[in-house]
């Protein structure tokens, strides 16, 4: 098996709904990554791509029809490349990397590219066709985020809660306080705020330029989720997911808009290609979890990936977990035997501070991690994140 | 030492150069502070600026060890962070060396600059690898190819720089470095930051353009290109850096580059004049609001000087006026410009059309229609309406400055400053020092000049000065080799593959033909007067083509056709069957033998012709030195850079060559022909070692 490395990783900042990048259609979103890895690596032999996967977790609307394929042509790569769209909702951009890495470790060529994409500003709304003929009954269905078109037999199974109420499900079932998901939630936002600051993330976000009316495009550079909060903020917010919950806007991920993408190598070709590694690839694991507190996910398939390296959850230098909700991330770390504090889980902020475009989120926390090892953040790192309808999906990184 | 900060200060007057002994002195401080157990360093310049480059007379030769990379080196290997605090400027090599620092700390008024390429080279020392991990690759093009220089506001924003200062440079570094542990962080380990796309690629096409194809800027693209794939690795594309700077260091365009370098700022200088006498100068006055004036006023307002614009009555005055507020205007929608910039500017403009309003000026300068009697008159009532001791200058481009300030109380008072047109853009200023013109005020044009962020050359009375003169020949060779046999755009291809961005008959074409035909008829009637037989032959086409209505570009056609509309820009010259028609004509009826010119030859005899004409100033002491007129050719008429100028270019030339092209245009040019002293004032130009 061969040797996989991340080579390079970028992404658009991430757009708050019906924010900057709502005027950007999803597939020219999913282009732009795409472009900006062309620009940087002009000198690279691209016909040599075995295939652009990227992951997705709307696709019914302009990202229909293969938006990977769509987004290649669209950022001018050359026509005959391949392109395929891959589908684990919110961990369709890490199940991209990993998809990615299997074909170029089985030997099927050495340069890949993977990603992620998703425009949930502008999920569109979707009408059933009549279910007999002649019926005058029909629906409209919103594709944001969360069920649609139920199946009744899926209600009758295992419930059809939304994403909100599974978290308030975590919140019981592992006792986890308001206070804790709202400390959770400050830090998130206050590491999110520490890396603007510091330009710490100026490597991995590529401006985008957004066309006005009138006048020059106005350069959208910078992620549009993070708010300045305080404690007393985040405590007066309702929680209106459950009578007496503790699930609020502030303690959970956002909409959002965002799209990133990877070029995975692996050595020969990594050498062949002049690309220079950030971080290796040494594992990956899915696993299912219950569909009622789906946001346990992680702990799952973090430790299918531990059991299969030998390794345990405390091995890891640095762990990027998607934060979907405080109470989700919360109950996931005391399951692995990690502090709710801890500084190397997130060290930059995670979801909650910068949103959670569904399709993106796994591709970003990826390129994220294998960033901070490249820059000597440490030897081993852990991404992992949840997975609506009960799933868990995790990567293991090494650095270079 | 400060506690268990080490203070390292670059103290090496006037500006810090990098000199053998900065480097050597950076890198036993980097030691000893290592030595000393040393927490962090703080390295900031004594004076006035922190490093404003290295010294270039080092760099003909062999660089004594440690060079800058191995400085930088140090620096990155030294176990505590050290934080570059930036004053003044940080230029070439000094920017370098703060870029291999830990972090940045600048006061804001603080400029940032790579000005290599000018120079013919490329930033040795990291500069093409560092720069675009901070500030991005489309930037790092634009600062490193371009010569773009960066503010300390800007260079914040762009992450350039870590942290402003405000108070005192050294203690702001300290307090820096006490507020919170600072990690050690190469700026090498940096990712670069990501890019709007195809800002790359465009930076890349806008670089190119500019730079002509010199090898340094397609040499420098490359590097930056390869900084932000970050695909040769960082060591392989430093190795791969110095020596690409090595090899051009040594190469012809840098010397011929940095030859100009030190001729421009001899060019400033006037032997045994006490710059001392230089008046103040804070209101000037500008007498007509024509182009010319109006770009003269612009170029002034640009310097913060305080403008009064004459104009004979009102409707010229408002005319005026309203055209500097459009051009102020434009420049700001162009981006070149703040809005808060155009208002000053604007508050310092004011109009009149009494003299008395001149009562508190210190300079007053006439661009009025070019005639004698006019000038004279003008220049009368300035003398009557300002203060005494104000200078009066003229523009005139050619008139006899000694006959024109001759009735003057006070002759001395009177200098020539000859702007180039557009006057607030072209960098070249010919101050011309007239028999009477007094030391005080070649003293204020000199310091004027340097205020204006102009070029300035000294030149003596005589017609077109010595650049105007210069070119006039150049431009009657051309028009000779028409009327001999050379297509029009293959005299313009000839010259322009030498390095000029356009021939002389396309730019005759640009500028108007009318002005040149104008001036032959002048000196024609000149030399009627003066009793002189002999002139050199008549170009005949010239003529022809202006009394057919072909005035160039204004009417459409001119030497080309330009009726091609492009989309967008201007239209593009086109050869015309029409002039070719014409100028078989002309042959035909002078009785001339159409002849065959190849490329290289129409070369030689354009470059023959400033050469030798460039002598002629020389021998008639129209120009201070042989490198004055190398910076006049090519600070405002479009000389390559890179070749030096015309005696520059020519003392590399094969003599026997040279002089051979110089028989061939004497006997092209007819009886009248004047031959200058190449020979001698090449040979005096090689041994002065100006070249």
């Amino acid at each position: 098996m061969q040797s996989v490395f991340i080579c390079d990783y970028i992404r658009t900042p991430i757009g708050r709904y019906g924010g900057a990048l709502s005027g950007i259609r999803s597939d020219d979103l999913a282009a732009l990554p795409l472009r900006a890895l062309k620009d940087r690596h002009s000198g690279l032999d691209w016909e040599a791509v075995v295939d652009v996967i990227y992951g997705c977790s709307n696709q019914a609307g302009e990202d229909n029809r293969c938006v990977a394929r769509m987004a290649l042509l669209l950022a001018d790569l050359p026509e005959t490349l391949s392109g395929t769209t891959i589908n684990r909702l919110c961990g369709s951009g890490m199940d991209a990397v990993l998809t990615a890495w299997r074909r170029l470790a089985v030997g099927e060529g050495d340069l890949a590219i993977a990603g992620g994409s998703e425009s949930m500003s502008r999920a569109p709304f979707v009408m059933p066709k009549a279910g007999v003929a002649f019926s005058r009954q029909t629906s409209i269905e919103d594709t944001t985020i969360g069920w649609r078109f139920v199946n009744p037999l899926m209600q009758q199974k295992y419930g059809t809660e939304s994403m909100p109420e599974t978290a308030e499900n975590l919140a019981e079932d592992f006792a986890i306080s308001r206070e804790d998901q709202d400390a959770f939630a400050l830090r998130s936002q206050q590491r999110a705020a520490a890396a603007i600051a510091s330009g710490t993330l100026r490597g991995e976000i590529m401006p985008v330029p957004i066309p006005q009316r009138r006048g020059d495009p106005v350069i959208f550079d910078t992620d549009e989720h993070p708010r300045a909060t305080t404690a007393e903020k985040l405590a007066a917010l309702p929680a209106p997911f459950r009578k007496g919950g503790s699930v609020t806007a502030g303690n959970a991920s956002g909409v959002n808009d965002g799209a990133a993408a990877l070029i995975l190598a692996t050595e020969a070709g990594a050498r062949r290609h002049g690309l220079t590694p950030l971080a290796r690839i040494t594992g990956g694991a899915t696993a299912g979890a219950p569909p009622r507190i789906m946001g346990i996910g992680p702990v799952p398939a973090t430790q299918k990936l531990c059991a299969a390296q030998g390794l345990a959850p405390g091995d890891f230098d640095v762990v990027e977990l998607n934060e979907a909700f405080a109470a989700q991330a919360l109950a996931v770390l005391r399951q692995l035997g990690l502090p709710d504090d801890a500084g190397h889980v997130n060290p930059d902020g995670g979801a909650i501070a910068f949103g959670h475009p569904l399709g993106m989120s796994g591709a970003r926390i990826t390129g994220t991690a294998a960033r901070r090892l490249a820059a000597g953040g440490g030897r081993r790192a852990l991404a992992t994140m949840c997975i609506g309808v009960g799933q868990g999906i995790a990567i293991s990184l090494e650095a270079v | 030492m400060h506690g268990r900060i080490a203070i390292l200060e670059i103290d090496n007057p006037p500006v810090n150069a990098g000199s053998h002994a900065v480097r050597t002195g950076i890198a036993e401080g980097i030691a000893r502070a290592t030595e000393n157990r040393a927490e962090g360093a703080v390295l900031l310049g004594a004076g006035r600026c922190f490093v404003a480059g290295a010294d270039l007379r080092e760099f003909g030769q062999k660089l004594a060890p440690p060079d800058l990379p191995q400085v930088i080196a140090l620096i990155e290997a030294a176990p505590f962070p050290v934080v570059a605090a930036l004053h003044g400027v940080a230029l070439g090599g000094g920017l370098e060396l703060a870029l291999g620092c830990d972090y940045r700390l600048a006061d804001p008024a603080v400029e940032l600059g790579l000005p290599e390429i000018s120079l013919g080279i490329i930033p040795g020392a990291g500069g093409t690898q560092r720069l675009p991990r901070l500030i991005g690759g489309a930037r790092a093009i634009e600062v490193i190819c371009g010569g773009a220089r960066i503010s300390g506001a800007e260079a914040l924003e762009l992450g350039l720089v870590d942290v402003r200062a405000d108070g005192p440079l050294l203690e702001a570094a300290l307090a820096f470095l006490a507020e919170t542990p600072r990690p050690k962080r190469r700026t090498l380990d940096l990712p670069p930051p990501g890019e709007v796309p195809g800002t790359l690629d465009a930076a890349e096409q806008r670089a190119l353009r500019r730079g002509k194809g010199r090898p340094n800027v397609t040499e420098a693209i490359r590097l930056i290109r390869a900084a932000i794939s970050g695909d040769a690795g960082t060591s392989a594309a430093l190795a791969d850096e110095r020596a690409v700077f090595q090899r051009l260091r040594v190469g012809a365009d840098a010397k011929a580059l940095r030859y100009l370098f030190f001729a421009e700022r001899r060019a400033g200088r006037v032997e045994g004049l006490d710059m001392g006498l230089a008046r103040r100068i804070d209101s000037v006055a500008v007498i007509g609001g024509g182009t010319m004036g109006q770009g003269i006023a612009r170029a002034f307002l640009a310097a913060g000087l305080s403008v009064t614009l004459v104009e004979q009555d009102a409707a010229a005055l408002e005319r005026a006026l309203g055209g500097i507020a459009a051009s102020l205007d434009a420049q700001v929608r162009k981006g070149r410009l703040g809005a808060d910039a155009r208002a000053e500017r604007a508050a310092l403009l004011t109009g009149t059309i009494e003299y008395d309003a001149l009562a508190g000026c210190d300079l007053a300068i006439e661009a009025v229609f070019e005639d004698m009697k006019l000038k004279q008159d003008l220049l009368a009532r300035l003398e009557a309406a300002l203060p005494a001791g104000a200078i009066i200058a003229t523009n005139t481009s050619y008139l006899d400055i000694d006959t024109m300030a001759a009735h003057l109380d006070d002759p001395g008072r009177v200098i020539g400053l000859h702007f180039f047109s557009p006057a607030d853009i072209m960098p070249l200023l010919e101050l011309v020092r007239a028999a009477r013109t007094s030391d005080t005020a070649l003293a204020t044009g000199l310091k004027l000049a340097r205020r204006l962020g102009k070029q300035p050359v000294v030149a003596g009375v005589a017609e077109g000065f010595i650049g105007n003169r210069i070119y006039a020949a150049y431009r009657h060779r051309a028009e000779l080799l028409v009327l001999d046999g050379a297509a029009p755009e293959a005299v313009d291809r000839a010259i322009e593959d030498f390095g000029f961005a356009m021939g002389p008959l396309a730019v005759s074409d640009l500028s108007g033909l009318d002005i040149a035909w104008a001036r032959r008829k002048r000196l024609a009637q000149e030399r009627e007067q003066a009793g002189q037989a002999a002139a050199p032959r008549d170009p005949l086409v010239a003529d022809l083509l202006c009394e057919a209505g072909r005035l160039g570009r204004k009417t459409g056609k001119g030497w080309y056709d330009y009726s091609g509309a492009e989309k967008g820009g201007r239209p593009a010259p086109r050869p015309d069957p029409d002039v070719a028609a014409l100028i078989d004509r002309a042959r035909e009826e002078a009785g001339i033998t159409k002849q065959e010119f190849d490329p290289r030859s129409i070369q030689r005899q354009l470059l023959a012709a400033m050469v030798n004409e460039a002598a002629c100033v020389m021998a008639d002491g129209i120009a201070q030195r042989a490198s004055d007129v190398d910076v006049t050719l090519a600070n405002g008429y479009g000389f390559p850079r890179w070749r030096g100028g015309p005696l520059y270019w020519a003392s590399g030339q094969d003599r026997g060559a040279l002089l051979a092209d110089l028989d061939a245009l004497a006997q092209a040019m007819g009886p009248g022909h004047r031959t200058g002293p190449v020979d001698a004032i090449l040979n005096d130009f090689q041994t002065r070692k100006e070249g």
